[in-house]
């Protein structure tokens, strides 16, 4: 299973990285990162069939997660892919608007792995 | 003996002055004018003063009539004082007082003129009258102390006499000044001073002819010589005065004369001389009338006829004039006891009198002298109220403005605060955003972490110590990540704090670039988190080269903070009007430039209308709607800028446009 993480945080991919490690080692999950909106838009229209989730922050600069969100879920119809926002800000306000835009999930940060791992049913 | 007919000769002479008197006394009868009356009877007078007592006495008298009548205040006191000196010849001491003090009062009356329009002396004086009365006065004065025995006081009345008679150049007054000086000094013995005062008189007498005293001053001369037991000089002098008195009808003189003479010529025991003159001296002593002095009365002239006769052995005559020189004697004491105990009854009256005089006097003066205190008294008290009262005023003037600078210091506390809340509560969000992602790898990270050790651990106990070091270094990084987000949160908070924190306003060496890239950050994700459509392009521009700078980093962070803040507002607001290709951007450099740092924070909103352009740092000036700026972000950042700092803060901007704001700190 393929999974895009979008992030400005570069240490985003270093955590995933380690708390996946038996899930990488195993060869169950596999990681793609991008630091923008940009970057992953980018990555998606190269790749579009290979991310069947896409994890993504809301607050970054340049594009936001919502944004992204939009774009993602008007451009990409069949196989929609997953989208989790993971977010700093868990108000009522970024959640209503996130789910509006058809996300399929929302994580606040800190990031609970344990929880993120049922939910992926790894 | 030659000497003694010329004198005799000299005594038969006056039957011609008589006739003279005669006709003056007809013409003072007849002339209606006050001057001419006034004159012929002062003309009297000098014709008695020295000859007859009791009328030269009347005449003075006569003459003060004729002054008061005409209203002639110093002729008046002239004549006063003549009639002093009979009265203190006449031994009626108390009265001659009261004369001399009347003629000082006259004297030294500022409502009298002092010039004279009637003639007073015999040698048409023209000068002060005031100052003849008072040399006059002060020289008869004298002649009382002698006669009531004051020697101080004659000296004293003597030389005033003499010194103001020098002083108005009237040589008959300063002549009889020196010449009782002169007297005093012989009854002391004192026979330089005596030859000195004398002396100067007999020069004073010739040069100004004055001489009708001069035979008084030339016995004195012969007095001293014969103390000095110069006899054949002092026979000569008391000639020469016996002369000049007979000449100058001066029989006061004369018989002072006269007395020397027989004293010299019953001490040589010449007995017909000493007979001759005793004799001549009882005539000349009657002829001058009721007489008190020490050496001229009737006594003495008896006494000195007795012992004549006594050294000429006709003691029966001698025996008869011993015995009316007693008789005489006893009367002159009388008299003199009774004079003088009047004289100082009168002068102790009159010493109350101007004790009482002073008294009011120093009464007036102190009443004077208390108006004054209490006039001054009133007008500083007037304006001691009048200062206390302005005092008040203005105190109270103060005291409202301090309340109101204390109520506006508070105010302006209170504004300043609730700008930093409100920027704040901007930050809140972008606060939330970047103390919620550090704590996302802290917690994240320390759970791996165990996870790892606990890994590592079996590895161990399997023995696979390449991967068991493997995972040691993944921990170590860890570790590092933990910790680097740890700080990350902490500085977030702190900054925090001490945004909202009052001023400190201690300067320490900062990063600037890291503080407007914090600040930035803040900005950037605080808005984000309140506006999910906000979005801009951000440029930064850092000068690695600057290092650390001193500034005070809260205050700076602010300002920095506040012009970020308004860029992203400027251009959120340009991207409403929804102008094809509109690229919000905001841009942050930061540059040293010599010794300044260059801050700069620009926009491509919609710019500064030039109409605000002027008011944008004024405090309270705000272009959001109300209620959500409080128009204290600018001006206390200009404040801050320059106060704070001693820098600048400027402005740049094109409606429509862009804006940039312009920050030199100097280093």
């Amino acid at each position: 299973m393929k999974i895009l993480v979008v992030d400005d945080e570069m240490d985003m991919k270093t955590l995933f990285q380690q708390r996946f490690r038996k899930e990488i080692r195993d060869g169950v999950v596999d990681f793609v990162f991008a630091n923008s909106g940009e970057q992953a838009l980018h990555y998606l229209k190269d790749n579009h069939h290979e991310a069947v989730l896409i994890l993504s922050d809301i607050n970054m600069p340049g594009m936001s997660g919502l944004e992204l969100l939009d774009r993602i879920k008007q451009k990409y119809h069949a196989p929609p892919p997953i989208v989790m926002m993971i977010t700093a800000y868990g108000d009522a306000e970024n959640y209503s608007q996130a789910m509006k835009l058809g996300a399929d999930d929302f994580l606040t940060k800190p990031v609970d792995f344990t929880l993120l791992k049922e939910k992926l049913k790894l | 003996m030659k000497r003694c007919l010329k004198i005799i000769l000299f005594v038969l002479l006056p039957f011609g002055l008589h006739a003279q008197l005669d006709s003056l006394q007809k013409a003072l009868a007849v002339t209606p004018d006050g001057f001419r009356q006034y004159k012929i009877s002062r003309d009297i007078y000098n014709f008695y003063e020295e000859r007859n007592r009791d009328s030269a006495l009347a005449y003075a008298e006569q003459s003060i009539a004729i002054a008061r009548r005409y209203g002639k205040k110093i002729p008046e006191a002239y004549s006063l004082i003549n009639k002093g000196y009979q009265l203190v010849n006449l031994g009626r001491f108390a009265e001659a007082l009261r004369c001399l003090l009347d003629a000082f009062a006259i004297a030294d009356d500022p409502k009298v003129p002092k010039e004279l329009d009637w003639d007073l002396s015999l040698y048409a004086f023209k000068g002060d009258g005031k100052k003849l009365l008072q040399s006059y006065a002060h020289h008869i004065y004298g002649i009382l102390m002698i006669r009531t025995e004051n020697v101080e006081q004659q000296i004293f009345h003597f030389s005033e006499a003499a010194r103001i008679g020098k002083e108005i150049n009237y040589a008959p007054r300063e002549m009889l000044g020196y010449m009782n000086l002169g007297q005093v000094y012989l009854s002391l013995n004192k026979l330089d001073s005596v030859l000195y005062y004398e002396r100067l008189a007999e020069q004073t007498a010739y040069k100004s002819g004055y001489v009708k005293y001069l035979g008084i001053a030339k016995f004195a001369i012969g007095d001293a010589y014969q103390a000095q037991g110069n006899q054949s000089a002092a026979l000569a002098y008391y000639y020469q005065a016996i002369q000049l008195s007979t000449e100058q009808n001066n029989l006061y003189g004369l018989s002072r004369s006269y007395l020397r003479l027989i004293k010299y010529h019953l001490a040589a025991g010449n007995t017909d001389s000493a007979l001759y003159y005793a004799r001549s001296h009882l005539k000349v002593i009657k002829s001058l009338g009721v007489v008190t002095g020490t050496e001229t009365n009737l006594g003495i002239a008896y006494e000195y006829l007795s012992k004549s006769y006594q050294l000429k052995h006709q003691f029966d005559s001698a025996f008869k004039y011993q015995g009316l020189a007693l008789t005489n004697k006893d009367s002159l004491n009388r008299i003199r006891i009774k004079s003088l105990s009047d004289f100082q009854n009168l002068s102790f009256g009159e010493q109350l009198r101007l004790q009482n005089l002073e008294k009011e006097r120093v009464l007036y003066q102190n009443k004077v002298r208390t108006y004054a205190l209490l006039s001054g008294v009133t007008i500083f008290v007037l304006i001691a109220i009048i200062l206390y009262r302005n005092n008040r005023q203005k105190n109270k003037a103060n005291q409202v403005l301090e309340q109101t600078l204390t109520n506006l210091q508070s105010t302006q506390t209170q504004l300043i605060q609730s700008e930093k809340m409100a920027s704040l509560g901007e930050l809140t969000a972008g606060i939330a955003h970047e103390i919620q992602n550090p704590l996302n790898f802290v917690n994240n990270f320390s759970e791996v972490n165990t996870e790892l050790l606990v890994e590592m651990k079996t590895e161990m106990d399997k023995g696979n110590l390449d991967d068991a070091k493997a995972i040691a270094n993944d921990v170590i990084v860890n570790e590092q990540k933990i910790n680097h987000h740890g700080k990350r949160a902490d500085a977030i908070v702190k900054g925090m704090l001490q945004h909202s924190r009052s001023n400190s306003g201690v300067k320490e060496p900062t990063d600037i670039n890291a503080l407007a890239d914090e600040y930035l950050r803040l900005a950037y994700h605080g808005l984000r988190a309140k506006d999910k459509s906000f979005n801009a392009t951000v440029n930064t521009d850092f000068d690695n080269s600057i290092g650390n700078i001193n500034i005070i980093p809260q205050d700076i962070g602010r300002v920095i903070l506040n012009l970020i803040t308004n860029a992203f507002y400027a251009v959120t607001d340009r991207k409403k009007l929804m102008e094809p290709g509109y690229e919000p951007t905001v841009s942050v450099s930061i540059k040293k430039i010599n010794n300044i740092v260059e801050i700069k924070v620009g926009d491509n909103g919609k710019g500064i209308p030039v109409n605000v352009i002027d008011k944008i740092f004024q405090p309270f000036f705000t272009t959001k709607p109300t209620g959500q700026g409080t128009g204290l972000g600018l001006s206390m950042s200009y404040d801050i800028v320059t106060k704070g700092h001693g820098g600048e803060l400027t402005v740049t901007t094109k409606e429509g446009e862009y804006t940039e704001f312009r920050i030199l700190l100097p280093l």
